[in-house]
């Protein structure tokens, strides 16, 4: 059905029906089907069939499931009642024997020793449901499996004269049940209606003209196509989805700090935008990172299952925790994937639902596979792992930068290749004494380490400059001064010279250290590019290095055997002669080679990292203790009396002794040195460009670092041991388990190795697959008619709710897996249906029969969600800014909130100004300790935790919010204004035009009158005080645009109140 | 046409079965009242949160003892490996001290009071002290959940919502569950407090607590905005009523009539919460019996007088937040501080109830999250801190069916461990559902398929502290 062939409209509109919105209620096709109906309706219905799923095993399951269920630890006289053949053996029950049936005289005794269920459980049954048991067992007492756990069957659309698939299904239930469907809602109910649903907003009045106006057969059909591509649409869904994601813009907890997930929303935004497959959806979010060649949005997907909750309270235990988010993750995927309510098993079997505890950390184990590192509340980043991810502007500079650098890199190497003319007419100027003077001279780079405080480091570059992080502590070193190393001090060096695998060499450095467990002294490598780069060492007193492209399977290392001594100043030494090969390290100690062991050797690539130069750490591991002096690095390979003189503290005279040897007897090496000295030192144009492509990378790593920072998922190398957790209790493992799914759902298999997340993700999406579909159906289901067709849409289980429908839930699963998971395609499927375009209007009769409307004998009413009532009053009073995505934004919001409960009430709120007061509720800063009051009146939840269904209450807070929320007073100024504009001189065509507006209909006479009565006396009590008129208006940052005198404007803006506070503006109907 | 039906009429038929109806009702928390599973000896409770932890060693659990072991190494034997917090547990050594400050016995039971609680040890007759309460966190977040929701994670009901969600509404104009939050004069609290608190979990949002504060909106968006005076609201409120009501008319759906039921109930909120909060006239000697600072809005003792106003006027749950309790150093400094913010004021709020008759079905409770070590944090000091202790600590409760005078419990020389009859959280909850009229076993909602208690699986009444 999705896709071409909806284009045909069941619902043909009265050609005229433009002129009159009453016109269309009188041709519905709905008519003759109901004449058909009623011949075909049998006289008498039959005795009802008992229905195991739907009648007999909610009961069973929770009344007596705890003490006969599936959980052996609990179970009673070793009685299952949830088995059949269990049942029978003990004889509680008989087929077809009321009498010889245990159970029946059982829950009829009036004993309470022997009543069931017993009265101290407190869960009698009612006589309906005795009976019902009773009707059961006399016909039979057959079991069948949970519908739910059987793959959802596509039944043949049942034959009458419906149309559209949707419609014959409801039909036919409805015939069932004696009841009409309504007639087809009015064109102009039915423009808001649709409108409402895919955007989250309502149409305009030229909208609607337009709507009106279009006569063709296909017209709604086009009004489809409109709002299906409108990007407002794809904010609607996003929004639906958030509370399921628990996304916000803090961690939750007593610190509560601020987090950047909001590129995640982003991503969710336009993943909708594009129409990207459900079945992508699922798997990018719950694996995106172990897609093969995984791309930046694919791992931005993921952070669906990082927006849990994060706890950086001093002194709680970081495994409690990191159990809690797995768990949580376990929790949010089971519910809004599987519609199952897993959590229940994590302390024991699970009581309703076939799913043991055992299972449940099976299932757990897909998730726990992360770093999940606590993280501190001091400067709160992100809890690792997490990834830096540009926001658009970002990303254009960062492209600038990038473009620029190519063009320096280009430039300098040019300069490389037509340099040594120059260089030897240089070398040949030289007179003995300038030769003399180039004695030391020639290193790459030299971090003397000689500074007296501060954090800023100087190196022998004038355009490479070095950062302290951590303590600054300086002290006498082995030359002039030296760095202290506490364990968290580390000196950052950009735009360091990188390495190929095939240029030579060498790096020493002065060190004491004060430990040698395993320190770094030194490093350029990307931790998270498999370590590629190199380091220097100590492990356990010897000195090591890694050269790295790929760690292990691109990598060598070398090691000594001897241990160094620690508490004494030692120079230590790195030589690499450039051929790959462990063979062509060497390291030196105190000027001595030192005998040493190859222990990796498949070096086959490059070294070059855009990592910054680390003195005292490898990335951001192995902090060094003790102290370090004069880091040198070296263009070639040092020769033994070279390490000699370094270990001597004398100069090395590299540059002055390269010159001696005859040009012809240099080695190309030796000839680079001479070149990249002339190049750096005595070339004015290459050392201009040099510091500007400095400039350029340290530009560019700080606007790397201003990227927001996106908690995602990053499987580890080696996945966790996972153990069944007894009691859930994050101190008590028990039996070793590997991952894998229930064993009531078809088998997950791969072959010769443990399942992961992938495998998981895309196992949920097998056409077979009993849940996932059904459960994705049902829950846009929801979304147009206020209930599921399982109303529980988060349990599927077996206490959730039978399906109402439960032959088109299946129908509609198996159509959208057929549509290859084609999700506009779905909601369009859904809105073209008659059922969804019936009126709402609700007949006595109807209320008493269906008082839910679960049957669909007419159209979907209920109140807006908390972020569409506000964003239609901005809509409707033109203030909705429409820029899509970026950080959240702080709208207007009571003073002192958060102080009252922030952490030595530092927190503070700080209302945006301008665009960000006018963004969709989406959009609102989501603090989890202090959510958006005005949201959370209307029943947001606090989004500490998954939430599937959000409750329509109905509160006098409401109310205020409506009437003083200094957002919809501003609203109602605003839309006063246009109705002064946009409504002309009458006062009645004012009142029409915010109806149009609002509502997306014209006023009656009578509410015409009504209004009007209320502008002439809020008009003449704003005469007799105009200062009142002054300070109402003044409400709301955005400026008066009406000439229109005060006291009008603001009798004008009582009525556009009045208009935005209607049961039908906040109403869908 | 529709029947204008009030919502009390709503309600009067619910029992007779109308479905539609009560739908329409299902989760209100400012609908009326829903009958107990028995009759009740508590209607109301006023819980008067110390937020932070208030040491038990310094103000009620005395411990003479403590004394002789001033300065020495807390025994292994007492301490048995028990879990530290992160603040604590690089420490290397564990010195006991003994609180500065003297304790008196007072009233017929007996019971030692600090020399910081002179007005509270004045109405030592009246409290049921519990000395030997345990929990099971020891960290402020998953401790005062626990205390609020009966779970250390966030997700579940609060006390107050259970209430209201349990017993339904019987205040006039006002919600079933009103919060109010405090700041101690002692040090800014380096804790938060939380919505979720308050929060109604997964039961339906008006269930939630409203805060009431101080200044010009006590709830948020009371107030008409400036130059929209009372008579305007209402001709402008009585013409949303008549296009409602036309709507109404049109659709057929009653959740319109609801809708203009709780703008009406919006309109009286406007004038009852200010009157509620305007307590200049209540007689100028029972202000002064609440002390000083009850004439500063937003302090400790203005909210205990709002606290016995609510009552009056039938609120279920009336919840007091006074933070800034958590004290790790500068103990002896601050504690008085604390401790002067809320003496007088309690003490003169159990009098007042009891005067006018209401002490007997008004359920009032203190306490914190948690305890205090009685070793110190960052050694021994002169100016001592203490760090989260969850093993042992005081809470007392008055009126509502809970026993006057006596003292429950017990803990050792140290007041580190309990030596008799331990109390838990869910046993808390457990007594306190009891006495409001409500079997915590009944007390249910399902969610997710599971249903859900405030006691979880936990909890046993404890009758010995019935009175």
């Amino acid at each position: 059905m999705p896709g071409g062939d909806v284009g045909v409209c069941p619902l043909e509109f009265d050609n005229k029906c433009g002129t009159c919105k009453e016109r269309n209620m009188s041709r519905c096709w709905w008519i003759p089907i109901l004449s058909m109906l009623s011949a075909s309706m049998p006289a008498v219905a039959e005795s009802p069939k008992v229905d195991f799923s739907r009648d007999i095993r909610p009961i069973l399951s929770q009344h007596c499931g705890s003490c006969h269920g599936a959980d052996e630890k609990t179970r009673e006289a070793s009685l299952r009642l949830d088995v059949r053949e269990s049942a029978i053996a003990k004889k509680a029950i008989v087929p077809k024997d009321l009498k010889a049936s245990k159970l029946v005289a059982r829950i009829d005794s009036k004993d309470p020793e022997i009543q069931m269920p017993p009265p101290e459980a407190k869960k009698p049954l009612t006589d309906r449901q005795k009976q019902l048991l009773k009707a059961w067992i006399e016909q039979g007492a057959e079991y069948s499996k949970h519908w739910a756990f059987e793959a959802p069957r596509r039944s043949a659309v049942p034959a009458n004269i419906a149309q559209h698939p949707i419609d014959a299904f409801v039909l036919d239930r409805l015939a069932r049940e004696k009841l009409r469907p309504a007639p087809e809602a009015d064109r102009p109910t039915l423009l808001r209606r649709v409108t409402l649903d895919l955007t989250g907003l309502p149409p305009t009045p030229a909208e609607l003209a337009a709507f009106l106006a279009d006569s063709s057969p296909n017209a709604y059909e086009r009004v489809l196509d409109r709002l299906l591509a409108s990007p407002r649409y794809a904010e609607r869904q996003a929004m639906a989805w958030l509370d399921a994601a628990r996304f916000a813009d803090t961690n939750g907890f007593n610190n509560d700090e601020d987090r950047t997930q909001w590129p995640w929303r982003d991503w969710l935004i336009e993943s909708f935008a594009r129409n990207l497959p459900y079945d992508r959806f699922l798997v990018e979010q719950l694996a995106g990172d172990l897609l093969p060649n995984a791309k930046l949005d694919q791992r931005v997907a993921t952070a669906f299952l990082r927006n849990q909750v994060h706890n950086t309270e001093g002194g709680i235990i970081p495994e409690e925790y990191r159990v809690e988010y797995v768990a949580d993750r376990v929790h949010t995927t089971a519910t809004v994937f599987l519609g199952l309510s897993m959590q229940c098993a994590r302390c024991h079997d699970h009581k309703y639902d076939p799913i043991t505890q055992r299972e449940y950390y099976q299932f757990f184990s897909f998730f726990q596979n992360i770093a999940d590192r606590p993280a501190s509340y001091a400067n709160f980043v992100g809890a690792e792992p997490y990834i830096r991810v540009p926001t658009g502007e970002q990303r254009i500079r960062l492209e600038t930068l990038d473009a620029h650098r190519v063009l320096l890199e280009k430039e300098l190497k040019s300069r490389e290749g037509a340099v040594d003319a120059a260089c030897a007419a240089w070398e040949k100027s030289l007179t003995t004494e300038a030769r003399q003077k180039l004695a030391g001279a020639g290193s790459l780079l030299r971090v003397s380490l000689d500074e007296k405080a501060g954090a800023n480091v100087a190196t022998s570059e004038a355009a490479i400059r070095g950062t302290v992080r951590g303590k600054s502590n300086w002290g006498p070193g082995k030359i002039g001064g030296s760095l202290e190393f506490d364990g968290a001090t580390f000196v950052e060096v950009l735009s360091a010279p990188s390495f190929e695998g095939d240029t030579p060499f060498s790096i020493g450095i002065w060190a004491y250290p004060t430990a040698n467990d395993l320190l770094a002294f030194a490093s350029k490598m990307d931790d998270g590019a498999g370590h590629r780069g190199w380091d220097m060492l100590l492990e356990n007193g010897k000195v090591s290095t890694h050269l790295v492209n790929h760690w292990p399977d691109n990598g060598l290392k070398v090691v000594t055997r001897k241990p160094m001594s620690v508490n004494a100043w030692h120079h230590v030494l790195i030589t690499y002669d450039g051929s790959r090969k462990g063979a062509g390290v060497k390291i030196y100690v105190d000027g001595k080679l030192e005998p040493s062991d190859i222990t990796n050797d498949t070096l086959k690539d490059t070294l070059r990292t855009e990592k910054p130069l680390h003195i005292g750490r490898r990335g951001a591991s192995l902090p060094f203790k003790g102290k370090l002096d004069d880091l040198q690095i070296f263009g070639l390979e040092l020769s033994a009396d070279n390490a000699a003189e370094l270990a001597a503290t004398k100069p090395v005279d590299l540059v002055g002794s390269l010159l001696a040897i005859p040009v012809e007897k240099r080695t190309p090496a030796q000839q680079a040195v001479i070149r990249r000295f002339y190049l750096d030192k005595i070339d004015t144009a290459f050392a201009k460009s040099k510091a500007e492509l400095a400039d350029v990378i340290r530009q560019r790593a700080d606007l790397e670092k201003a990227f927001p920072a996106l908690m995602v998922m990053d499987e580890l190398p080696k996945p966790r041991d996972s153990f069944l957790l007894k009691r859930g209790q994050y101190d008590r493992p028990g039996e070793k388990v590997t991952s894998g799914v229930p064993a009531i759902f078809p088998p997950l298999s791969v072959r010769d190795r443990i399942a992961n997340r992938l495998d998981l993700a895309n196992w949920l999406v097998t056409p077979e697959h009993p849940l996932t579909a059904r459960v994705a159906v049902n829950r846009w289901w929801e979304m147009y008619f206020g209930t599921g067709l399982v109303k529980t849409i988060e349990d599927f289980g077996l206490t959730g709710e039978f399906p109402s429908h439960s032959e088109l839930l299946d129908w509609l699963a198996a159509e959208f897996v057929r549509s290859a998971w084609d999700v506009k395609a779905l909601q369009r499927l859904i809105v073209t249906s008659a059922t969804y375009r019936q009126s709402s209007h609700v007949s006595k009769e109807a209320r008493e029969k269906d008082p839910e409307n679960r049957l669909l004998a007419r159209g979907p009413r209920y109140r807006l969600s908390a972020e569409s009532i506000r964003d239609n009053a901005l809509a409707i009073s033109g203030l909705l800014a429409e820029r899509m995505g970026g950080p959240s934004v702080k709208p207007y919001q009571p003073a002192g909130l958060w102080e009252d409960v922030t952490v030595e009430r530092r927190g503070k709120y700080v209302a945006a100004k301008g665009e960000g007061l006018y963004r969709r509720g989406m959009y609102t800063f989501w603090k989890r300790t202090c959510p958006p009051p005005g949201l959370m009146t209307f029943d947001a939840p606090n989004r500490e935790v998954c939430v599937a269904r959000r409750a329509i209450t109905n509160t006098p807070l409401q109310a205020l919010v409506l009437l003083n929320d200094p957002t919809y007073l501003e609203a109602a100024r605003k839309l006063a204004e246009r109705m002064i504009e946009e409504g002309g001189p009458t006062p009645a065509g004012r009142v029409a035009i915010a109806f149009q507006r609002a509502v997306c209909r014209l006023p009656t006479a009578n509410e015409v009158g009504i209004l009007l009565r209320l502008q002439t006396d809020a008009l003449a009590r704003f005469r007799t005080d105009p200062a009142a008129a002054k300070t109402f208006l003044a409400v709301g940052d955005s400026p008066r645009a009406s000439k229109v005198d005060d006291a009008e404007l603001a009798a004008w803006a009582v009525v556009a109140s009045t208009i935005l506070n209607l049961d039908e503006t906040i109403s869908k109907r | 046409m529709l029947d204008r039906i009030s919502r009390r009429n709503f309600l009067a038929r619910t029992a007779t079965g109308s479905a539609a109806i009560a739908s329409l009702l299902q989760g209100d928390g400012f609908a009326g009242e829903i009958k107990p599973h028995f009759a009740p000896k508590a209607k109301r409770v006023i819980f008067l949160h110390q937020s932070g932890g208030p040491s038990h060693l310094e103000l009620m659990d005395y411990k003479p003892s403590l004394k002789k072991y001033h300065g020495s190494e807390l025994p292994d034997s007492i301490r048995q490996g028990q879990r530290l917090t992160g603040m604590t547990s690089g420490q290397k050594s564990f010195p006991v001290i003994a609180p500065k400050f003297k304790f008196q016995q007072h009233g017929k039971s007996g019971a030692w009071f600090s020399e910081l609680l002179p007005h509270t040890a004045q109405i030592s007759d009246e409290l049921c002290m519990i000395r030997s309460m345990h929990t099971d966190a020891i960290n402020h977040d998953p401790a005062i959940t626990f205390m609020q929701t009966g779970s250390q994670q966030p997700g579940r009901p609060s006390f107050g919502s259970w209430l209201s969600y349990g017993l339904g509404n019987i205040a006039d104009n006002l919600p079933s569950f009103v919060v109010m939050i405090s700041h101690g004069s002692g040090a800014d609290a380096n804790q938060g407090l939380l919505d979720r608190l308050w929060g109604s979990g997964f039961l339906p949002s008006s269930h939630q607590g409203v805060k009431l504060r101080s200044g010009r909106d006590p709830v948020l968006y009371l107030s008409d905005p400036p130059g929209l005076d009372r008579d305007l609201r209402r001709r402008m409120l009585n013409g949303l009523d008549e296009l409602n009501r036309l709507q109404l008319e049109k659709d057929g759906d009653l959740e319109i009539e609801t809708r203009i039921q709780q703008y009406e109930m919006a309109f009286r909120m406007q004038a009852s919460v200010p009157e509620l909060t305007d307590v200049s006239r209540e007689p100028e000697k029972l202000l002064e019996s609440y002390g000083p600072d009850v004439r500063k809005p937003g302090s400790f003792a203005a909210n205990c007088l709002l606290a016995r106003r609510l009552a009056e006027r039938g609120v279920r749950f009336i919840q007091l937040y006074h933070r800034g309790w958590d004290n790790h150093g500068g103990l002896p400094l601050n504690i008085p501080k604390q401790c002067k913010d809320i003496d007088q004021p309690q003490a003169a709020l159990i009098r007042d109830l009891k005067q006018r008759g209401m002490l007997d079905d008004t359920l009032v409770i203190w306490g914190g999250e948690f305890g205090r070590t009685v070793y110190g944090q960052g050694g021994l000091q002169d100016n001592y801190g203490r760090d989260h202790h969850g093993r042992c600590f005081t809470m007392w409760l008055a009126g509502g069916g809970f026993k006057p005078g006596i003292v429950h419990g017990e803990t050792d020389d140290y007041g580190y461990n309990i030596v008799r009859d331990p109390l838990s959280v869910h046993d808390l909850h457990a007594t306190m559902l009891h006495c409001l009229g409500l079997d915590h076993e009944r007390l249910t909602f399902r969610f997710q398929g599971r249903d859900y208690r405030l006691t979880d699986v936990f909890g046993k009444v404890e009758k010995r502290l019935l009175g």
